[in-house]
């Protein structure tokens, strides 16, 4: 048996549930791994190349364990993290409750540590909190479904979860060091303090663009086909983002200066739906 | 080849049938053979193969067993079910009619 492969199956299902279904499927999975690998060694090839060989045999597990929570004993909402999420949107609501009541008894200070430390447990209790498996796919008539089970199942999501995890904290982090330069800031002029927060927006757009844009290469470099509807509708997201983005930016910009400002959110209206026009032509005239 | 890659994939269930209809075999086994009737040029990813696996066993079309090795851990075979094989000569039927309406329709004929 080799470790190695051993190891890495093991380093795949972390990402899942311990079930006994799991466990027997990593037992297959493993065996036939090695079994490759030895058929790989005996046709002469190094060790390295043969375990990099029948890794890269491997394909998206994503896919595979999407298809197998079609068990009916796992309810999603009978999960032990759930409290999680909602506690952590408590936690985010009410954090400006500290600054304003230690606001009144002149101890400022004490009021933003309590709300850094109530944001920083949401962020923490959202990264915890168990992330629902729902499945995309209607199993009733399978057998000339096959093709696209599997092009929706696995392409469906992007990210798998430890990547959109990854994605998350990122944000939270982006967040959050906007919230301090808008409280710590020495600029001065009204307008300017908001505009971190829209600034903020415009990185996360950015930063999510940039995560999934290195994962789809990576996927694409390991053999695996993306689907252009997924990549279509990932496009679309960040335009519309990018648009409402600029909007807001020159509407504050220039609201000072000119009364009909707010035009140009008409204007950004208009050019989201032309977006999704144009997309949805390019579908059609893709299918 | 990616294109029909694709095309070949979409048939991921009925080609495992084809292969338990001789014998049954187990998950290295079934790739092994695709590699060598196709003489290296396709081969499922093991994901791909486990997902079929499972949505044919779900459907009650193959059967899963622990084998008896003599030695080192199980290995996990699997057989097709009466109801297998009729499911595969439906798709079988079904992959026929599909060549001859798609080999008429792209073919040129002689005017």
């Amino acid at each position: 048996m080799n470790r190695k492969i051993k190891a890495y199956v093991d380093s795949l299902f972390s990402d899942y549930e311990n079930t006994a279904k799991n466990r027997e499927l990593k037992e297959e999975m493993t065996l036939n791994l090695n079994e490759k690998y030895d058929d790989l060694l005996q046709s002469g090839m190094d060790s390295d190349e043969a375990f990099r060989e029948t890794i890269s045999g491997i394909g998206n597990l994503e896919e595979m364990m999407g298809e197998t929570h079609t068990d009916t004993n796992s309810v999603p909402s009978m999960q032990s993290g759930q409290w999680m999420r909602p506690a952590a949107i408590f936690l985010f609501i009410t954090c400006v409750v500290p600054v304003l009541v230690f606001d009144q008894l002149n101890t400022e200070i004490v009021g933003i540590v309590l709300m850094f430390v109530m944001v920083a447990l949401g962020v923490v209790l959202l990264m915890m909190a168990p992330s629902q498996k729902r499945d995309n796919d209607d199993h009733g008539d399978d057998t000339y479904h096959v093709h696209e089970d599997e092009r929706r199942g696995g392409k469906f999501r992007i990210l798998n979860r430890r990547e959109s995890t990854l994605l998350s904290s990122l944000t939270s982090i982006v967040w959050l060091a906007a919230i301090i330069l808008f409280l710590f800031s020495p600029i001065d002029l009204p307008f300017s303090r908001w505009l971190v927060f829209v600034y903020a927006y415009g990185f996360t757009l950015i930063l999510g663009g940039l995560v999934k844009y290195l994962v789809l290469s990576k996927r694409q470099r390991q053999g695996e086909m993306i689907s252009n509807a997924v990549l279509r509708r990932e496009l679309h997201h960040m335009l519309n983002g990018g648009i409402w983005f600029v909007a807001v930016i020159l509407f504050l910009s220039f609201s000072d200066r000119f009364s009909y400002s707010w035009l140009i959110f008409l204007v950004a209206a208009a050019l989201t739906q032309v977006t999704r026009a144009f997309i949805a032509y390019r579908t059609d005239s893709d299918e | 080849m990616s294109i029909t890659s694709d095309l070949i994939r979409g048939h991921t269930e009925t080609i495992i049938l084809a292969l338990l209809m001789d014998q049954d075999s187990y998950g290295y086994e079934i790739n092994k053979s695709i590699k060598a009737i196709t003489h290296q040029q396709y081969e499922l990813k093991e994901a791909t193969l486990y997902s079929a696996f499972r949505r044919l066993e779900e459907q009650g079309i193959i059967d899963s067993y622990w084998g008896d090795e003599k030695s080192g851990a199980r290995r996990r075979y699997y057989r097709i079910t009466s109801a297998g094989k009729k499911q595969y000569q439906r798709n079988l039927e079904d992959w026929n009619e599909a060549k001859q309406m798609i080999d008429a329709l792209v073919s040129r004929r002689e005017r």
